[in-house]
């Protein structure tokens, strides 16, 4: 019979204990009845023979093995019924760890699906990356580096033949939207993401169909073969409500109609954490899906990711000593026999590092990995404040139950019995904080992500209640209520029932708890102190970024990103349309300028190296810098002021003389001496650029940037429309109002041009500071938490001091002290203990702070009017926490004080 | 006239038990009345004290326990020494021959130096 066994048929194994014993009894009472004893005789011997029957019962349910477990469930019993004789207790308690158990439960679950989670695949581990995945897009560049980004030709030599893989996949690193129609020319345009990959893709994974088949090897025969496509399977539910029909129906991408053959796992959202393409596609049609790549097949064209299965047995770093061998070898093929000393250079540093990929490809977890953590660590201060809160609320219930207590150990309870009895009171509320921080948790998590997401909608993480997320919830239920149960319950255990029970009724006596008490609200001040100095960093970070002047008009501006896959106009047919759909623009109501342009903030750089006129165009002679095309009035819309010269006009037109416009730092850099204006330039194979006007420096790719060189070319004279999307409007008025209209503008003018984004340049700026708005915003508002539950622990001691000395206060001020000397002596009480919290915080800030300064940005953590601002701040929450109950004290009546006992 | 008695050692119990048990089931009171007999009155076994010990060997799986009516003809709880029993009721008589004969042997060892 098993332990489960005998707990459930307890009752049965009581009666028959009882039968047994008293069979015993019977045979002996009656074998001495037969030797001739009375029956009186017989039983007192059989008594004094037998031992004490109900000790002996008592070892024969010991002896049963599932005593323990009996016992926990008699403590848990005990613990509710004591937690229901004082609700409001059991009630602050459970909502401040389910606050704070809630909290840290949000953080790790958004950690668990950024940073932890594996690729819901077969064998994640085996799994590999070329590279790190930091890179995505297209180089042409030839290999020199770390290399990310790999051609289609490497591929197929690669997968070709191979001992340390057993598959190879590859997919598109540009995974943008597409615009296509689910049906006739008269269906809606709408926007899908779609990834390129290999046939192998899914094979590769081992991610099956839910319905329908994934992509084979067939599929990616020929280029332009079959136009086939898998769904995933969070999109069929949300596109097609999961209308099985959606397979077999096709969309049309400029101009292909791919076919929908099925419908991937439910669980598979692809390799990439945070970013789920709606559809797969096959690499064959890399042509039909992205025609402005150039030459797909090229060896030159690098925009894939390859990851790989090893085979078993095969560890990173046999894998990695494999393919760095293949990879030259495949370079010098690709360079030929006599390859030119700058080639020979770059081979030698061209290198595939590879890294594990069981958790997928994440530009988001590179981002918040760090905030993340941050957040982990001050949430989890946060929740030790609450356990420091709680531990005193029960310290306090310590003294009210000693009576109780000392009883019991009077009556026999064992020391080890009371302990576990006072931690279950204690892992009862922390579980059943738990399990309500289980909601607060949901909530948060949502909220986090909002906050997480850049883009206009959710990131598609999935952070349901998983098994982690119930188990670290657990794990961290048990935790806290050790944390707080502990120092109390070894506290009151070791009650003396003697003393004790002499002590009266009255609250206790023992200075001890106070100076406990008094202790762990010091601990308290001190994570407090701690998590407000993190808060201000982090808040003084987030205003500074965003009040850094970006060097042009953010709030005025709209920018639209358009889409002309779709249309047939190309080359100059699509030039002329962008310059009549720009003067059209600039001729509505409400709009100051309009301008094309190819980049804008945050958006990627365009690097080109830059000779000044008249040297040799060696790698020696030039300088790098980034640059911009844009249009006649972009300087203009984006009221970037020209320091000198003038910007782009009608007079430069392709015939006349190429001109450039550069900004401060470029100018200063090529011409230390004298005025940039009027001087030559050349990038690349471009020969000659005047520069006509300079412009002020202004922000590029993000607000922490330090200044960087730019130059500006005209598209009026380069007549090229490859890239050239963005089109910057300056409004006069509110320009979210302009949307409207400029949208019928771009419908009037063609309705194949498709708007993929459109906001204001204010957004996009607030987009790029996502990481420090989510730290700035979360931890100040723990920062505020956990100064209001310092001041909750503050006041609680004091008042509990009040209360206990009462009767001394009493007799002092029977004896001639005045309130004035009372309430003094209070508040210092209360001053000391902050004092003492502000010293043990205040190294542990200033080391801490050294190690998030990367995140930091125009403050320090040593600042003293940082940290004086927030000590006056705990100290005047403080002053403010102590002040009722010491008021109460210093208002005391003597003679109600003394009576009172 | 009655014999001095003595108490069992700590731990000797179970192997006592183990050993009646071998002989085939039996219920709990002729346990103690056997252990009585067999050595003449003079181990002495407070009889209750046998009862936790046998739920003891029952919860280690050396005994097992059936309710079978016994020559009263009233139910009572036979226990039998299992197979797991009766490696442990071997192993514990070895090792309790092995202490014993050394033990013996010291005491022998005394009585002649005394000599």
């Amino acid at each position: 019979m098993n332990r489960l066994k005998r707990l459930i048929r307890k009752r049965q194994l009581e009666t028959e204990l009882e039968k047994e014993l008293r069979n015993h009894v019977e045979r002996q009472v009656s074998d001495y009845r037969r030797s001739g004893l009375t029956e009186e005789e017989a039983r007192r011997k059989v008594n004094l023979n037998f031992g004490g029957i109900e000790q002996i019962r008592e070892e024969c349910r010991d002896a049963r093995g599932t005593r323990w477990v009996e016992n926990t469930f008699q403590d848990l019993r005990f613990a509710l019924r004591m937690l229901r004789r004082s609700p409001g207790f059991a009630t602050v308690a459970v909502v401040s760890l389910a606050l704070g158990i809630g909290a840290n439960t949000a953080i790790f679950s958004v950690m668990d699906a950024l940073m932890l989670r594996m690729l819901p695949v077969q064998h994640p581990e085996q799994l590999v990356l070329f590279g790190e995945g930091h890179m995505s897009g297209v180089t042409d560049d030839f290999p020199h580096r770390n290399q990310e980004l790999f051609s289609q030709p490497f591929y197929r030599a690669m997968r070709g033949r191979n001992d340390v893989f057993s598959d190879i996949a590859a997919m598109e690193s540009m995974s943008g939207d597409v615009h296509g129609r689910f049906g006739g020319t008269n269906a809606e345009l709408e926007p899908v993401k779609i990834q390129l990959v290999s046939g192998n893709y899914f094979s590769t994974l081992g991610v099956p169909a839910s319905a329908g088949r994934v992509l084979t090897a067939e599929d990616d025969r020929a280029p332009g073969g079959a136009a086939v496509a898998v769904m995933r399977y969070g999109y069929w539910q949300r596109r097609f409500a999961r209308d099985s029909s959606a397979i077999g129906r096709s969309l049309s991408v400029n101009g292909t109609l791919f076919t929908i053959v099925g419908i991937a796992a439910p669980e598979f959202f692809g390799t990439e954490v945070g970013r789920a393409p709606d559809l797969w596609i096959p690499l064959a049609a890399q042509a039909q899906v992205q025609p402005w790549l150039g030459d797909p097949l090229g060896a030159q064209t690098q925009s894939l990711w390859l990851i790989a299965r090893t085979k078993p047995g095969v560890t990173i770093v046999k894998a990695q000593a494999y393919t760095n061998v293949r990879f030259q070898q495949w370079l010098h093929e690709l360079v030929g026999s006599s390859p030119s000393a700058d080639r020979i250079a770059d081979m030698r540093k061209a290198h595939v590092k590879l890294t594990d990929a069981a958790r997928g490809i994440s530009r988001l977890r590179r981002e918040f990995s760090r905030p993340l953590q941050i957040l982990m660590v001050l949430v989890g201060l946060v929740l030790l404040i609450a356990c420091a809160n709680i531990a005193n609320l029960l310290l306090a219930r310590a003294g009210a139950r000693q009576r109780e207590i000392a009883v019991r150990t009077a009556l026999g309870a064992q020391r080890r019995r009371l302990m576990s009895q006072l931690l279950s009171e204690s892992l009862f509320l922390a579980l059943a904080g738990g399990f309500l921080g289980l909601l607060v948790a949901i909530g948060g998590g949502h909220l986090l992500l909002a906050m997480v997401s850049t883009g206009p909608e959710p990131v598609p993480l999935q952070l349901g209640l998983s098994a982690p997320i119930l188990l670290f919830t657990l794990l961290l239920s048990i935790l806290t209520g050790l944390v707080f149960g502990t120092v109390p319950a070894l506290r009151m255990s070791s009650v003396e029932a003697g003393p004790s029970l002499k002590e009266g009724r009255g609250l206790t006596r023992s200075r001890s708890h106070g100076r406990l008490g008094a202790l762990l609200v010091a601990g308290q001040v001190a994570l407090a102190f701690f998590l407000i100095i993190g808060a201000t960093l982090f808040v003084t970070t987030f205003e500074k970024l965003e009040r850094t002047s970006t060097g042009f008009e953010k709030d005025k501006v709209l920018l639209l990103r358009l889409n002309s896959d779709l249309i047939h106009a190309k080359g100059p047919a699509l030039t002329a349309l962008y310059s009549r759909l720009e003067t059209r623009v600039q001729g509505l109501p409400g709009v100051r300028a309009a301008s094309f342009s190819m980049l804008n903030f945050n958006e990627g750089e365009w690097n080109s190296p830059v000779w000044p006129q008249g040297l040799p165009h060696t790698e020696a002679n030039a300088k790098s810098f980034s640059g911009n095309r844009v249009g006649a009035q972009y300087f203009e819309a984006l009221e970037t002021p020209m320091v000198l010269g003038r910007a782009f006009g009608p007079q430069d037109t392709p015939k006349s003389q190429p001109v450039a416009v550069v900004n401060e730092t470029l100018a200063r850099d090529l011409y230390p001496n004298g005025s940039a204006l009027g001087r030559h330039f050349s990038l690349g194979e471009h020969d000659d650029l005047e520069i006509i006007g300079v412009v002020k420096d202004a922000k590029y790719q993000s607000v922490r940037e330090e200044p960087s060189g730019v130059f500006f070319v005209y598209n009026g004279q380069e007549q090229n429309p490859d890239g050239f999307n963005d089109l910057v409007v300056r409004a006069q008025g509110r320009p979210e109002a302009l949307i409207g209209e400029i949208r019928a503008a771009i419908h009037a003018e063609n309705p194949d041009l498709a708007i993929s984004e459109a906001m204001t340049l204010a957004e996009e700026v607030d987009r790029s500071l996502a990481e420090e708005k989510l730290l700035a915003k979360l931890a100040g508002f723990f920062g505020v938490l956990a100064l209001l539950l310092a001041s909750v622990g503050l006041y609680g001691v004091i008042a509990y001091s009040v209360a206990r000395r009462t009767n001394e206060i009493g007799i002092r001020m029977a004896l001639g002290a005045l309130p004035g000397n009372i309430l003094g002596e209070v508040l210092s009480e209360s001053l000391l203990m902050v004092a003492l919290g502000l010293a043990a915080g205040l190294p542990m800030a200033l080391a801490c702070g050294r190690l998030v300064s990367s995140q930091l940005y125009g403050v320090k953590t040593g600042d003293p009017w940082l940290v004086g601002g927030a000590a006056a701040v705990l100290i005047v929450a403080a002053l403010a926490a102590t002040f009722l109950p010491a008021r109460r004290a210093a208002l005391l009546d003597p003679v109600t004080a003394l009576r009172e006992e | 006239m009655q014999l001095p008695k003595s108490d069992i050692p700590q731990g000797t119990l179970d192997l006592l038990i183990l050993q009646v048990t071998a002989l085939g089931p039996i219920h709990g009171y002729a346990i103690a009345q056997r252990l009585q007999q067999i050595s003449r009155d003079v181990l002495q076994v407070q009889q209750g004290s046998l009862y936790p010990a046998l739920h003891r060997l029952e919860n280690k799986g050396y005994l097992k326990a059936e309710w079978k009516e016994s020559d009263t003809g009233r139910e009572a709880k036979f226990y039998k020494l299992t197979a797991k029993g009766q490696t442990q009721l071997k192993a514990e008589t070895a090792n309790w021959t092995r202490l014993s004969d050394a033990v013996a042997a010291v005491l022998k060892l005394r009585q002649r130096d005394a000599i």
